[in-house]
């Protein structure tokens, strides 16, 4: 019976949510973090929508027949969005046959990799990750990102259908940059020439046709270009030859030394992604790695954005921002860092905020999101309740009470 | 405060000796005497100068079953001479007030690779694994350690005072570790705890079984049986060294002295365990696995320390408990291979709950910098599952219970009178994401002082910013 109610489990999702969700509910009396501060007061969400906060409506909208949940003494922020995730493109690290995530032609498209049916996609989400940017790994230009809200069985449930961008890796610059370089001129040329290509009668590409054709929205800034790299230098060459490709739209991501060159991605409203945790010197690509890389870059005025860049720590992201929090970034900015900024960033528009007509992917606290022993109440994912089990508290049940121990020493369970 | 104003670390050098054998004329060597040889240090251990104080005025968290609100910290000479409730006694010496701030005792990681794996990485320093072989008990991490690993001053900045320097998990035996007092010196040697036991470290599970293909154990049966063999070895060993001393005692001085054995390195670590002076470390994290160590413990008498990693300890967590095995393991790392694929973030709280003794140790050169916040999660996960912990417990994971993991827990872990004078100055409660260490004492001496900001002791970071300086 156990089996099969943890079979059941993987295989939902939601292995306590039986009954039908309700279409609409109210999260009655909670604190709720919106752009324009904290109020107080009622968020409503109607299907997949947030359809109100306190007294702002969607039109025409009306509460009548909507399930009330209290939620006083809570706080309920955004769902967070951890960028650069391996979540649900693999099972067990170190296991290759776990593995669905290895990319590395910028035809690659993550989102066919992702296993909504991994046991850490609940293991994170119960800490108040409702989404994560799904990077693919390996090569140069390793792939497209793709969104996933991490909830759901299916792809169609739980991923975005069209990629978020292009996703690269620096390496060494001096070659890379110019792999790069006749990358893009042969997309362009390619661009302008389909008609000989086709017939052959062009000369031979650095890539294949789809490789290129994969680049051209990345040329063109339909799609962001996240590049991971740490080194200051490198960091300068990477912006000195993004300067021959003006609708280029850069992320960098790492980006451990980016402190030092602060002032030019602000004025080009470069977003960076960075390890908060990372506070020295990592690799050689990082001797100038320090805690407060985040807080000089917001000070800046450059677009913060917190990643645990990890698979199964996922969970940690919360603690990533108040270490942000405790070298100097001032608390509104590592929140968005984790839930706004990402959003803008990757053109996620409904997501990562608290607004009427927003995506309801949110999270109830007990108190501060960022505080190390706070707890979470509730978790909504695209207007779903979600079940706060995981395989975790399934092996915590099994083992709470150890075969043949005396039952006096059976713990309380709350 | 006036801290600048206390003598920062002051090395001593004392003048060389001068030389002639020490030995000549000694009668039959021990094993304890020849190894004692290879404990001799070349350098001084640096001389610290901790001024007499009174800390006062702060919250003093002891981990010893009491939290003083506020409390007082009388140090001399390097050492904890009273502790109470409320205002210090009037008295001469120095009174520092710390109204607003929160107390502990230094932190202590059971599980580091810092200075054997140091940052940045780099080929050239991942001294941490003797791969050459499944079985490397000679070996000590000690000589492997870099004192000018720059993580080692930012683990202090995070209120660590004290680690275990492991080698790595490589191999079945991976030779000694050694605990270190994080007070900066050029040498391991001068770095190591006074007086502190010897450790080995070995491992079970899928790295050893992994690294030697084909010259080495490839399955979990292969792991035991090199481990049994090596302890079977080392049994000889020892009856061979017992058999010589036998007849050394009975030599009348007559003739040619008794012969000793050969040495060996490895077998000596073992006979060390045999004997219960050397403290056994293992790398584990299967409940199975551990089971079938403590097999191997049960078949040559011998009691594990602490498992390390243990993600599946609270599966066995009574029996850990009756056999008084320290628990070392993160607040929520696993899933990284298969054999952590069960660890759970309540580990830590169920073995408290179960009587054992939960260690939240780092294995990392980052984590290091806060495991304070590393045991707060835990506690979180704690409070989740309903497993009611009190906050000096807690404080506990990460002090005194490594103190006794590593056998120096008479000397620190706690503040209490007779303790060295390790002890951490936190600017909120410890347990906050928030709050930074910002002084740090280390046998009364102060070797953190947060407003001073970075002051590099690591040699490999000196003159890497003079641009940016300029």
């Amino acid at each position: 019976m156990t089996l099969l109610l943890i079979l059941a489990g993987s295989l939902l999702g939601c292995a306590a949510q039986a009954a039908p969700q309700p279409d609409c509910q109210t999260l009655r009396g909670a604190q709720i973090w919106t752009p324009d501060g904290l109020k107080t007061g009622d968020l409503s969400i109607a299907g997949q929508k947030i359809v109100a906060i306190g007294q702002e409506k969607q039109p025409g909208w009306r509460e009548e027949g909507c399930a009330v949940v209290n939620m006083k003494g809570q706080l309920i922020t955004p769902g967070f969005i951890d960028s650069l995730s391996q979540l649900g493109l693999v099972e067990v690290e170190m296991e290759a046959g776990s593995r669905t995530g290895g990319g590395g032609r910028p035809s690659h498209w993550v989102a066919n990799g992702y296993n909504p049916l991994a046991t850490a996609i609940p293991v994170t989400r119960v800490r108040g990750v409702t989404g994560v940017v799904l990077t693919p790994r390996g090569g140069s230009i390793s792939g497209q990102a793709a969104f996933a809200s991490l909830a759901g069985q299916t792809h169609g449930q739980a991923l975005q259908p069209t990629p978020l961008a292009m996703v690269a890796s620096m390496g060494q610059a001096m070659n890379t940059l110019q792999v790069w370089h006749e990358h893009f001129e042969d997309a362009l040329e390619f661009e302008k020439n389909q008609a000989a290509y086709a017939k052959g009668q062009t000369r031979e590409y650095s890539l294949p046709k789809a490789d290129l054709v994969a680049l051209l929205p990345v040329l063109k800034g339909e799609l962001p270009l996240v590049v991971s790299v740490n080194r200051a230098s490198d960091i300068e060459a990477l912006l000195r030859f993004a300067q021959d490709y003006p609708e280029l739209r850069l992320i960098l991501s790492g980006a451990a030394e980016a402190w030092m060159h602060a002032p030019a991605l602000a004025e080009m409203q470069i977003p960076v992604i960075l390890d908060a945790m990372n506070d020295g010197p990592g690799g050689f690509d990082s001797l100038h790695g320090r805690a407060d890389n985040a807080t000089l870059l917001h000070a800046a005025g450059v677009p913060v954005i917190l990643s645990t860049f990890s698979a199964m720590n996922g969970r940690e992201l919360s603690q990533f921002a108040g270490n942000a929090v405790r070298a100097g970034l001032p608390y509104e900015a590592a929140l968005a860092a984790v839930t706004s900024t990402p959003a803008q960033a990757f053109g996620l528009q409904d997501y990562g905020v608290l607004r009427v007509g927003a995506q309801a992917s949110l999270v109830a606290w007990q108190g501060d999101p960022l505080e190390l022993r706070t707890q979470v109440s509730g978790v909504w994912i695209d207007g779903r309740a979600q079940d706060l089990s995981t395989r975790q508290t399934e092996l915590l049940d099994r083992y709470r009470t150890l075969p043949g121990r005396p039952a006096e020493r059976e713990l309380a369970a709350d | 405060m006036h801290l600048l104003i206390w003598s920062l670390l002051v090395a001593c050098p004392k003048p060389t000796d001068s030389i002639e054998d020490p030995y000549a004329g000694a009668p039959p060597p021990t094993l304890a005497e020849l190894e004692a040889r290879g404990l001799a240090a070349v350098e001084d251990a640096p001389e610290t100068s901790s001024a007499d104080l009174v800390l006062s005025g702060a919250r003093v968290m002891t981990a010893a079953g009491q939290v003083l609100d506020p409390g007082w910290i009388e140090i001399e000479g390097g050492r904890i001479r009273a502790v109470g409730e409320g205002a210090p006694p009037p008295g001469s010496a120095k009174v520092l007030e710390l109204q607003g701030r929160t107390i502990t005792p230094g932190l202590i990681d059971s599980h580091s690779h810092l200075g054997v794996y140091p940052k940045p990485n780099a080929k050239a320093h991942g001294d941490g694994n003797e791969a050459t072989s499944p079985t490397t008990g000679g070996v000590w991490a000690e000589h492997s350690f870099w004192p000018q690993d720059p993580s080692i001053e930012r683990a202090v900045a995070g209120g660590t005072t004290t680690i275990q320097v492991l080698p790595g998990s490589a191999n079945l035996i991976g030779g000694r570790s050694v605990t270190l007092h994080l007070i900066p010196a050029l040498g391991g040697r001068a770095m190591r705890f006074p007086g502190a036991p010897e450790g080995v470290k070995m491992a079970c599970g899928e790295n050893p079984k992994r690294v030697y293909q084909g010259g080495g154990p490839s399955t979990r049966m292969g792991n035991l049986e090199g481990q049994r063999m090596a302890f079977a070895r080392a049994t000889e060993h020892k009856r061979a060294w017992e058999d010589y001393q036998a007849e050394a005692d009975a030599w009348d001085g007559s003739g040619a002295p008794p012969p000793p054995p050969a040495r060996d390195l490895e077998l000596e670590t073992l006979v060390g365990v045999l004997e219960g002076e050397v403290l056994v470390q293992v790398h584990c994290y299967r409940a199975d696995d551990m089971l079938s160590f403590m097999q191997l413990s049960d078949e040559y008498g011998f009691s594990v320390r602490s498992f390390h990693h243990a993600l599946e300890a609270y599966k066995i967590a009574d029996i850990l408990a009756e056999r008084e095995i320290a628990v070392s393991t993160w607040a929520d790392w696993w899933g990284f291979k298969l054999e952590a694929y069960d660890g759970i973030p309540y580990n830590a709280a169920l073995v408290q709950a179960a009587g054992g003794r939960p260690v939240i140790h780092s294995d990392s050169s980052v984590d290091i910098r806060r495991l304070n916040q590393e045991a707060a999660k835990a506690w979180r996960s704690a409070q989740e599952a309903g497993i009611p912990l009190n906050e000096d417990e807690v404080l506990q994971w990460i002090t005194a219970n490594p103190a006794w993991a590593l056998g120096i827990q008479d000397e620190v872990g706690t503040i209490e009178p007779g303790k060295r004078a390790d002890i951490v100055i936190w600017d909120g409660d410890p347990f906050s994401v928030y709050t930074s260490a910002e002084l740090v004492l280390i046998d009364g001496a102060l070797l953190y002082d947060q407003r001073q900001g970075p002051q590099p002791w690591s040699d490999f970071e000196l003159g890497q910013a003079l641009e940016i300086r300029q």
